[in-house]
C-alpha cells in the first residue's frame, strides 16, 4: 500500500501549487481632475464575450489601460463583467464610471475612481436587459429596462420600465411603467425601453416598438418622465422611424437628435425604409425634422451625437452581405440631404459609438482598433483624426473599443 | 488498417501466449458482436497490456474499460475526464449536453464514434457525450493522436470512439440504480445465441429532477452580499433507449455483426443559472444502426492474410426545442433541427507477406441536414461525401515487433448543397460548394526492448465545415459558404513502458505532441444579434501528457495522469492568445483496491476506489481575461459482487469536495452526490 500511495502524493504536490488561481487586484486610483467637460471619457473594449475598460482624457491622452475588465474579479457562475456591458449615454456628474451589463444578468457597475470601495454593483433583475442609465439628481438616477421577465419573483425585477435608483443606498425604489403608458399610443407593439438622457430637470427615453418575437416593428417613441415626480408625462410617437437606438441632446439643450436603424424584419440588414434621424424641439415636445436613411446611404447604427448645435455625427452600418463598410456620416441641419462621409472603410459592424464633447473641442469615435479623437474647428467640423488605443496588450487584437461614456 | 490492437502472430510466440493472445483478437476483431465481456469480468490474460493501447499504430491513444464503465450515476464525461489531454464542457448534469475535445481541439474537431457511426452533429459539429449510453460500451478509446483513417477524418483533433460489446454468456440481466438529484434508472438485457449465431437486446430507461444547488452570484462578482442559493429548476430529464447487437457466421469464412441503437430524451432546458428558463422543453431523438459484414480469403478462423470487410450504417436524429416564453436567447418559440446520415464503407485487408499489412477501403457518405423542418425557415442542406483511403504496416526488422512503419492516406471530395442558402433565399452566391480533404499520417514504432516501445508520426489534417457551418444553423447562427476547411500539421513522439514484474505491474507512458491549425472556423457577430462563421484563426497547440498505472497482482491499482498544454490563438495584432478552455495543466491519479474472497463465500469480490481529477484555470474567452477556477473533484466508489457474481452492488460518491466550479460560465454543475446502483446476473 505504501508503494501504492507515492503516485499520488507525486501527483498531488504539483497540483496543490497549481491549485492557486490568477490573484485578482482591484483598481488603481485614477486622479483626473474635473474639467468642463467631465473628467475623462472611459471606453469600453469588447468582443461580446469579455469587457475590458481604459480612459482617456479629452485630449486623447490614455490615462489607464484596463483600468476595471473581467480580470478585476473572480469569475463563478457569471464572468465579473460579461460581454454585454455599455455606458451610459449621459455623462455621469456624481464622478462614478458607470456601466450597464445588459444580458444576461443585468448589473449596475459604479467605479469610484479614488474610491476604498472601488467597485459597487446593484443586479436590476434578470431578463429585464437594462439599457442605460442617467443620473437625473445627485441622489437619483433612471435606468431603462428593455424586456419583461413574466417570470420575475418580485414586481421590481419585472421590466419593461425605468427604474428609480437610489445612487447612495445603491436600491431600486420605483418602477416608471413604460410598456403599458406606450401600448396607449402605439396599439399591438411592445415598447423596449433603450436609452435615456438627463435634460433639464426631465429624463427623454427612446424606446423602439416590436411585434412579438421582434419580428415586425412599430413605430419608436420618445417619452419624458418629470425626474422630480417620477412620472411620465409626454410619449411622443417618432412616424415612420422605426428600430431607435441612439440618443443624444443638443449642446444648448433645444433638442434632441434619434437615430433609427429601421426594420430588421428578423434579418441581419435594416430596411432604409423606416429608418433615420428626427429631431426633436424639447420646448414644443414635437418632431421638428427628419433625415430619412435613403438621404444618408445606410442606416444609423447605435449611436449619435453633437458636434455642434447645427451638425451631427452618426455613424452608419454596412452590411457583410451588400459587402458595405461601416461609416461615420457628418451631417449640417442646413443642408441635411447632402451628408458628408467623414470616416468610410470600417468593416461592417466594427465601427462603435460616438461622444462629442463640443466644450472640449473634440469627438470621439470607438473603431475597431482604436479610438479617434476628431478635432473640432468652430461650427463642429471635423478635423483630421488621430488615434488613441486604450486597450492592454493582450486585448489588442481580441477586444475592439465599442462604447463610449463620460465621467 | 484496423484501429484496434493487433496480436502478434502466432508463429513468433510461445504457444500459450499465442492462445490468449488469439483469444483476444477474436474478442477484439469480434468486437461488437463477440467476445468480450461489458461488464468488465476480469479475464486476466498472460501478456495483456497494463494499459492498453487502441491501436498499434503510432499514436498515442488511452483505453478505458471495465468497471470504470458502470460506476453508478456516471456519464461517459465522468469516464473520460481522468484520461490525459481531455477537455471537457459540461452544462449541467448527465443529462445536460456534453462535449469533450482532445488535446486542446474543439468537439467539432474531435471526432465521436459509436460503433463506427458518427456522432457529430451538422449544426456545430458537436457530439453530445451526454446522448451516449455507458451501458454496453466495452471500451472507450481515446485516440489522442490522429483518430482512425477508416472510421473517417484523421483528425484535427484525434477521435473518441466507443466500442460496444455483447456479454460473453446467454444471460438475463436486470438492474437499476437511485441517486442525489432524483436519479433513477432501470434496465433489462437478454444475451443468447449458439456457436453460430449470437445476439443481445437491451432496454433502459433513466430520470431525474436534476434539481442540485448552485450558487446565483446574480452577475455581481465584485459584490458577495446579494448571492443567493437556488435549486436548478426545469431541469428533469427522461430517457429511453433500446439497444441491440448481434452477430452471425457467414459459412467458415465470414460473419456478420450488427448493431441498432434509438433513444429519445424529454428534458427541461433550464439554460443559465442566473436567468433560468423555467418553460422551455426539448427532445431528443437518436436512431443508429450498422451492419458489417467480414469474409475471409481462408476458411482458418485466425487466417487474417486477406479479408473483405463491408459495411453499411445510418444514423437519423432530431431536436425539437420549444421555448413558448422565449425564455432562451434563440428568439423563437419552436426550433427544430432534423439530421440524417447513411453510408457503406468497404475495406480490403491483406497481409502478403509476413512483415506487411494491407487496408485499401472507400467509403461513400450522406448527409442531410433540415433546419426549422416545421417553418417557417425549411432550410435544407445535404452533402454527399467519397473518400478513399489506404494503410500500411510495415515491420521490416526480422524480430516483428521491433520496428513497425505505418503510414495512412485518404483522399476525399464533398459536395454540398442547399435549399436555403444561410436564410437569405435571394443569395446570388452558388449553392453547391466542393470541398476536397486529403489527409496522410505516417508513423514509427520502435521496441528496443520487450514492453518498452518508443513512437513518432505525423500528419496533415483536415475538417471540413458542417452543414451548418456552410448554409446557417438558425436565424441568428448564419452560415458562411466562403469557408474553407480548417486544416494543418501534427507531428508526436512518444515512449511507453508497460511490463509485468511476477506480481507486480507497472506501466508508464510519455508523449510530446505539437499540432498547427489555420482557417480555423469561428463565430462572430457580423450585426445586431446576428452570428456568422468565419475563417479566422490560426492556432498552435504543444503539450506532453504523462500517464502511468501501477498494479499489484489483482489486489492494489494506482493510476495516474498529467498533462499540459500550451494552446494559442494568433490575434489580429499578430499576437499569440490561450485558446480559451484549455487548462495548462490537468491531472488526475485515483487508487483501487479489490478483494477477493475464499471460495464458496457469499462474497466473491468487494473494490474500493478513489479517484481525482484536477484541472488548472483556463481562460473562458478569446482575450483571456475571464478566468474559470480550477477545478478539484474527488470521488469514491465501492463495488461488491456477491453469489459468485450474480449480484454486484456499486457505490459512489461523486465531487465529495463539492465543488461548485464550472466548465461554462452561466452552467452551475452538480455538487456532491451519491448514487447506488444493483445488477443481477442470471446465466
Amino acid at each position: 500500500m505504501r508503494r501504492a500511495t507515492l503516485p499520488v502524493a507525486a501527483l498531488a504536490a504539483p497540483l496543490a501549487l497549481l491549485a492557486c488561481d490568477r490573484d485578482v487586484a482591484p483598481p488603481a486610483a485614477l486622479d483626473v481632475p474635473r474639467g468642463p467637460c467631465g473628467h475623462a471619457l472611459y471606453v469600453l473594449g469588447t468582443d461580446y464575450q469579455s469587457t475590458e475598460l481604459g480612459v482617456i482624457g479629452f485630449d486623447g491622452a490614455v490615462l489607464a489601460k484596463g483600468f476595471v475588465s473581467d480580470a478585476s474579479a473572480t469569475t463563478g457562475l457569471s464572468a465579473p463583467l460579461a460581454g454585454d456591458v455599455v455606458a451610459p449615454t449621459t455623462p455621469t456628474t456624481s464622478g462614478d464610471i458607470v456601466l450597464i451589463g445588459r444580458t444576461p444578468a443585468g448589473v449596475i457597475t459604479w467605479i469610484d475612481p479614488l474610491g476604498e470601495r472601488p467597485v459597487r454593483q446593484l443586479a436590476v433583475g434578470a431578463k429585464t436587459n437594462p439599457k442605460d442609465y442617467a443620473e437625473v439628481t445627485a441622489t437619483k438616477a433612471y435606468v431603462p429596462r428593455g424586456d419583461v421577465n413574466d417570470d420575475a419573483e418580485t414586481p421590481f425585477e419585472r421590466g419593461g420600465d425605468v427604474i428609480v435608483v437610489d445612487t447612495v443606498a445603491r436600491e431600486m425604489t420605483a418602477s416608471i411603467d413604460v410598456v403599458g403608458e406606450v401600448a396607449k399610443v402605439v396599439p399591438g407593439f411592445v415598447a423596449h425601453p433603450e436609452r435615456i438622457i438627463a435634460l433639464g430637470g426631465a429624463a427623454f427615453l427612446v424606446a423602439p416598438t416590436y411585434g412579438p418575437g421582434f419580428k415586425t416593428s412599430g413605430d419608436s417613441v420618445l417619452v419624458r418622465i418629470d425626474a422630480t415626480t417620477d412620472a411620465i408625462t409626454d410619449v411622443l410617437v417618432l412616424p415612420g422611424m422605426r428600430g431607435c437606438l441612439g440618443l443624444s441632446p443638443s449642446p444648448d439643450g433645444s433638442r434632441i437628435a434619434v437615430a433609427c436603424s429601421g426594420t430588421f424584419g428578423g434579418g441581419s440588414n435594416p430596411t432604409l425604409d423606416d429608418g433615420g434621424v428626427a429631431i426633436v424641439d424639447v420646448a414644443t415636445r414635437s418632431v421638428a425634422s427628419t433625415i430619412p436613411a435613403t438621404a444618408i446611404g445606410r442606416p444609423p447604427a447605435l449611436a449619435i451625437a453633437w458636434s455642434s448645435n447645427e451638425r451631427l455625427l452618426v455613424p452608419v452600418l454596412g452590411s457583410i452581405d451588400l459587402g458595405t463598410d461601416d461609416a461615420l456620416v457628418e451631417i449640417a441641419l442646413a443642408s441635411p440631404d447632402a451628408p458628408v462621409v467623414a470616416l468610410d472603410g470600417a468593416e461592417a459592424f466594427t465601427l462603435g459609438e460616438v461622444r462629442c464633447a463640443p466644450a472640449c473641442g473634440a469627438c470621439f469615435l470607438a473603431t475597431k482598433a482604436a479610438v479617434l479623437r476628431f478635432p473640432l474647428d468652430a461650427t463642429g467640423a471635423l478635423g483630421a483624426p488621430t488615434s488613441s488605443d486604450p486597450r492592454t496588450p493582450r486585448a489588442e487584437g481580441v477586444l475592439a473599443p465599442k462604447f463610449i461614456g463620460v465621467y | 488498417m484496423s484501429t484496434r490492437a493487433r496480436p502478434p502472430r502466432p508463429g513468433r510466440l510461445a504457444p500459450a501466449f499465442a492462445l490468449a493472445l488469439s483469444a483476444i483478437a477474436r474478442a477484439a476483431r469480434g468486437d461488437e458482436a463477440s467476445g468480450a465481456d461489458a461488464d468488465g469480468i476480469d479475464v486476466t490474460v498472460e501478456g495483456e497490456r497494463l494499459a492498453p493501447r487502441a491501436t498499434e499504430e503510432a499514436v498515442a491513444s488511452t483505453v478505458i474499460k471495465g468497471e470504470a464503465l458502470a460506476a453508478p450515476g456516471a456519464s461517459l464525461g465522468d469516464v473520460i475526464a481522468r484520461a490525459p489531454s481531455v477537455r471537457l464542457t459540461r452544462t449541467g448534469s448527465g443529462a445536460d449536453v456534453t462535449t469533450a475535445g482532445l488535446r486542446g481541439a474543439s468537439t467539432a474537431e474531435t471526432p465521436v464514434y459509436l460503433g463506427g457511426v458518427r456522432l457529430n452533429d451538422e449544426i456545430s459539429g458537436a457530439a453530445d457525450l451526454s446522448l451516449v449510453p455507458l451501458f454496453w460500451l466495452k471500451r472507450v478509446e481515446l485516440h489522442r493522436g490522429n483518430g482512425p483513417v477508416e472510421l473517417g477524418t484523421i483528425g484535427l483533433g484525434g477521435a473518441i470512439s466507443l466500442v460496444p460489446g455483447l456479454p460473453l454468456y446467454d444471460e438475463l440481466r436486470f438492474g437499476g440504480g437511485l441517486g442525489s438529484f432524483d436519479q433513477h434508472s432501470a434496465f433489462v438485457a437478454a444475451t443468447g445465441g449458439t456457436s453460430v449465431a449470437r445476439a443481445g437486446i437491451a432496454a433502459r430507461y433513466e430520470g431525474g429532477t436534476n434539481d442540485y444547488d448552485y450558487v446565483d452570484d446574480r452577475g455581481t462578482r465584485f459584490d458577495a452580499s446579494d448571492d443567493v442559493t437556488r435549486r436548478r429548476r426545469n431541469a428533469d430529464a427522461k430517457l429511453g433507449e433500446v439497444f441491440t447487437m448481434g452477430s452471425a457466421g457467414l459459412g467458415e469464412r465470414g460473419n456478420l455483426r450488427f448493431l441498432f441503437n434509438t433513444l429519445s430524451r424529454d428534458q427541461g432546458v433550464t439554460g443559465l443559472g442566473i436567468v433560468p428558463a423555467l418553460h422551455s422543453r426539448a427532445t431528443t431523438r437518436r436512431t443508429l444502426g450498422s451492419i458489417t459484414a467480414t469474409v475471409r480469403c481462408a476458411s482458418e478462423p485466425d487466417d487474417e492474410t486477406c479479408s473483405l470487410e463491408s459495411t453499411v450504417f445510418a444514423k437519423v436524429s432530431s431536436y425539437y426545442l420549444r421555448d413558448p416564453e422565449l425564455e432562451l436567447p434563440f428568439g423563437t418559440p419552436a426550433l427544430a433541427n432534423d439530421g440524417a446520415m447513411g453510408g457503406a464503407r468497404l475495406v480490403f485487408h491483406a497481409e502478403p507477406w509476413r512483415w506487411a499489412e494491407l487496408d485499401v477501403g472507400a467509403d461513400q457518405i450522406f448527409d442531410q441536414l433540415a433546419v426549422d423542418p416545421l417553418g417557417p425557415i425549411d432550410g435544407r442542406a445535404h452533402r454527399s461525401s467519397s473518400r478513399a483511403f489506404a494503410t500500411a504496416r510495415v515491420t521490416p526488422l526480422e524480430d516483428e515487433k521491433k520496428l513497425a512503419f505505418d503510414l495512412a492516406l485518404s483522399v476525399g471530395s464533398a459536395r454540398t448543397g442547399a435549399s436555403l442558402f444561410a436564410f437569405a433565399p435571394n443569395d446570388p452566391r452558388p449553392k453547391g460548394l466542393t470541398f476536397l480533404s486529403p489527409e496522410v499520417r505516417g508513423g514509427v514504432r520502435w521496441q528496443p526492448v520487450r514492453g518498452f516501445d518508443v513512437y513518432a508520426s505525423g500528419a496533415r489534417y483536415v475538417r471540413l465545415p458542417t452543414l451548418g457551418e456552410s448554409y446557417g444553423a438558425s436565424e441568428s447562427v448564419l452560415g458562411n459558404p466562403e469557408l474553407l476547411p480548417e486544416r494543418g500539421p501534427s507531428v508526436e513522439v512518444g515512449a511507453a513502458l508497460d511490463r509485468r514484474f511476477k506480481s507486480i505491474g507497472v506501466a508508464l507512458d510519455g508523449t510530446f505532441f505539437a499540432r498547427f491549425a489555420t482557417d480555423l472556423i469561428s463565430y462572430e457577430r457580423t450585426s445586431f444579434a446576428i452570428l456568422r462563421p468565419f475563417n479566422v484563426g490560426s492556432a498552435r497547440v504543444l503539450g506532453g501528457e504523462f500517464s502511468g498505472v501501477f498494479a499489484l497482482a489483482k489486489t492494489i491499482r494506482v493510476d495516474g495522469s498529467f498533462t499540459v498544454t500550451d494552446a494559442r490563438g494568433a490575434t489580429e495584432s499578430g499576437g499569440l492568445a490561450l485558446l480559451p478552455f484549455v487548462a495548462t495543466y490537468a491531472g488526475s491519479a485515483g487508487a483501487h483496491v479489490t478483494l477477493a474472497a475464499p471460495p464458496r463465500s457469499a462474497m466473491q469480490r468487494a473494490t474500493l476506489g478513489t479517484s481525482f481529477v484536477y484541472r488548472s484555470p483556463r481562460p473562458a474567452d478569446p482575450a483571456g481575461l475571464i478566468l474559470l477556477p480550477a477545478q478539484l473533484r474527488w470521488d469514491a466508489d465501492a463495488t461488491l459482487e456477491l453469489a459468485g457474481g450474480a449480484l454486484t452492488l456499486r457505490g459512489r460518491v461523486a465531487n465529495i469536495l463539492d465543488d461548485r466550479s464550472t466548465d461554462a460560465i452561466g452552467y452551475p454543475l452538480p455538487g456532491r452526490g451519491f448514487y447506488f446502483s444493483t445488477e443481477t446476473v442470471m446465466r
